[in-house]
């Protein structure tokens, strides 16, 4: 009977009522059944959202800066500043979901004591930004002394966006994390309780993809995931570059996103790229390696200013983006300083097809950044511009 | 003073509602009927029933009257010369708004299925206030709900294989790449 009364509502009407949700509960209720699906496919505007690149760039001691390019063409459609609230604090940007961002400003003390953070989650199109409470401390000399790591996410079929905190523990033990659901109002623990045991190496970042949070133990012998919806963790083993033993000093290690699935990037010493996607997931993760020699230029460290494969969205449409900084000489004054940032893109095989894929063509120049934009961290995101509401804290 | 000009609506189950003109103007549809001059013997519809109907017509004499209020406090306004009258016609107005904002509140705090019949009553007579009302209301009750809750709530089936709901799941996230 009920079934039958949603069901005798015309499509005009039906339409009228899905065009006054927002556009990310439209999504979602794609999933009720094949009605909602269709009607929502063909007479909302879902389709025509685009992706844009957004560069974050973290700059010390005066503001980070947001800058959104168009994929296809690579004009710049909007250039967002954050001020920081002190000299000494820094904001970073921890990820975004459908148009949202969250952003994590700290500031270390100077004295080796306890430190300022705080984390926030904007829309800047419409403005609309919600302060998220701290997460509590324990007394623990860890994580007095320093924060954890933040990652943002968002589960698609419930809905919901999570702030995950892991926090900082004695011998990179993780025995619980922090999460914050957007809409409540405090952070909750969730206890780690898998065997042996979970840690953290805190210098990679966690990365949330497709409703779920990973990061990387302290060894880099498994990647370690948290179910954004049941909210458990379980562990999978790391892909195969990593194993044995530690990683080279001079490698580097990246979680990504790529095409919606977790990737890793491994650089080697030698300059060596290798990508690896999860393929599969749930009761049985596999790892396949992509991209291999993407882009084997000459052998650069990671840590070298910029010059890097950029993350964590590792894919932009066909493309994978780098940064490069080049020596330039200064006929001022007589010797070489660094010049502007420049970013290029490598086209990428389909990776849909499966099997090993290289990067296919010479890579291009798509983008100079100014003088400003050219210090700093950088980092990579996959960004909607919508009008998407930030779930406030009184629901 | 004159009566109003009654009408005579009558339901699919043949209830006879004498409304005024003004109230049952609010439909389009039914606007457009008396002009067309099809009102003698009363104007059939027959896709509402009475219960739904006597339902839309407390909602249209509601606003109807609401309206006539307006006009008439609005017509003394500009009849009295002064400042003084016209803030005091203003308070008023300001004061029918309010009610019939708690009034519209309350009158779609129904079951959902009174909700749909509504919504087709509005929908088939064309009264665009109503059928925006309860649309809203409608929205309001599924924005932050699961999809899950949504088929619990409107008692809708999955029809969908795991193949093609897990599809749909993986589209669900913007921004992939």
């Amino acid at each position: 009977m009920a079934e039958e009364g949603f069901r005798r509502l015309p499509d005009d009407v039906f339409v009228q009522i899905l065009m006054l949700l927002p556009t990310s509960s439209r999504r979602r209720f794609r999933l009720v059944c094949k009605r909602w699906r269709d009607m929502i496919n063909e007479r909302t505007p879902e389709r025509q959202v685009g992706t844009n690149v957004l560069a974050f760039i973290r700059q010390q001691r005066s503001c980070s800066r947001a800058l959104v390019f168009d994929n296809k063409d690579w004009l710049r459609r909007h250039a967002w500043m954050y001020p920081c609230s002190h000299e000494r604090s820094k904001i970073d940007m921890v990820g975004t979901c459908n148009g949202l961002l969250c952003l994590h400003e700290i500031m270390a003390s100077s004295n080796g004591g306890s430190f300022f953070s705080a984390i926030t989650v904007t829309n800047p199109i419409t403005g609309e930004t919600l302060a998220l409470p701290p997460a509590p401390r324990s007394w623990e000399w860890e994580q007095v002394r320093s924060p954890g790591k933040y990652s943002f996410g968002y589960h698609p079929t419930t809905g919901r966006y999570k702030v995950v905190h892991i926090p900082c523990g004695r011998r990179q033990a993780v025995y619980a994390l922090q999460v914050f659901t957007l809409g409540d109002t405090a952070w909750r623990e969730v206890p780690v309780d898998t065997w042996p045991g979970a840690t953290y190496n805190r210098l990679y970042e966690p990365i949330s993809v497709d409703g779920r949070t990973y990061w990387l133990d302290a060894f880099s012998h498994r990647v370690m995931e948290l179910d954004l919806e049941d909210e458990r963790v379980t562990s999978f083993a790391a892909p195969p570059a990593a194993c044995p033993g530690l990683i080279p000093e001079d490698a580097g290690w990246k979680l990504t996103n790529v095409r919606g699935r977790l990737g890793v990037v491994v650089a080697t010493a030698t300059g060596r790229v290798e990508v690896w996607v999860l393929d599969g997931g749930g009761a049985q993760p596999q790892w396949s390696r992509r991209y291999d020699d993407i882009v084997g230029v000459e052998p650069v460290a990671p840590r070298t200013s910029g010059y890097w494969v950029a993350a964590p969205q590792l894919t932009h449409g066909g493309y994978i983006l780098r940064a490069l900084r080049n020596w330039v000489p200064d006929h001022v004054w007589g010797f070489r300083r660094w010049g502007r940032r420049r970013l290029h893109r490598h086209k990428v095989g389909d990776l849909t097809g499966g099997g090993q894929l290289r990067a296919v063509k010479e890579p291009e120049l798509v983008m100079l950044m100014s003088e400003e934009e050219s210090n700093g961290d950088l980092k990579t995101f996959a960004y909607v511009e919508t009008l998407e509401p930030v779930p406030s804290i009184h629901g | 003073m004159a009566s109003p000009a009654m009408v005579t609506l009558i339901s699919s189950d043949d209830a006879r509602f004498e409304v005024t003109e003004a109230a049952a103007t609010m439909s389009q549809t039914i606007r457009h009927m008396i002009e067309d001059g099809c009102t003698d013997g009363g104007i059939p519809l027959p896709n509402v029933p009475a219960r739904t109907l006597a339902k839309v017509l407390e909602y249209c004499n509601k606003h109807a009257a609401a309206t006539a209020a307006e006009s008439s406090a609005a017509g003394g306004a500009a009849a009295g010369s002064d400042s003084g009258s016209s803030s005091s016609a203003d308070s008023a107005g300001k004061d029918d708004g309010v009610d019939l904002a708690s009034f519209d509140k309350a009158f779609v705090e129904v079951d959902t299925d009174t909700l749909y019949d509504l919504l087709l009553a509005a929908n088939y007579l064309d009264v665009k206030t109503l059928l925006d009302l309860c649309c809203q209301k409608v929205a309001d009750m599924i924005r932050g709900k699961t999809p899950e809750q949504i088929r619990q709530t409107f008692g809708i089936k999955n029809d969908f294989s795991p193949e093609e709901e897990e599809k749909i799941r993986k589209e669900n996230q913007w921004a992939f790449e």
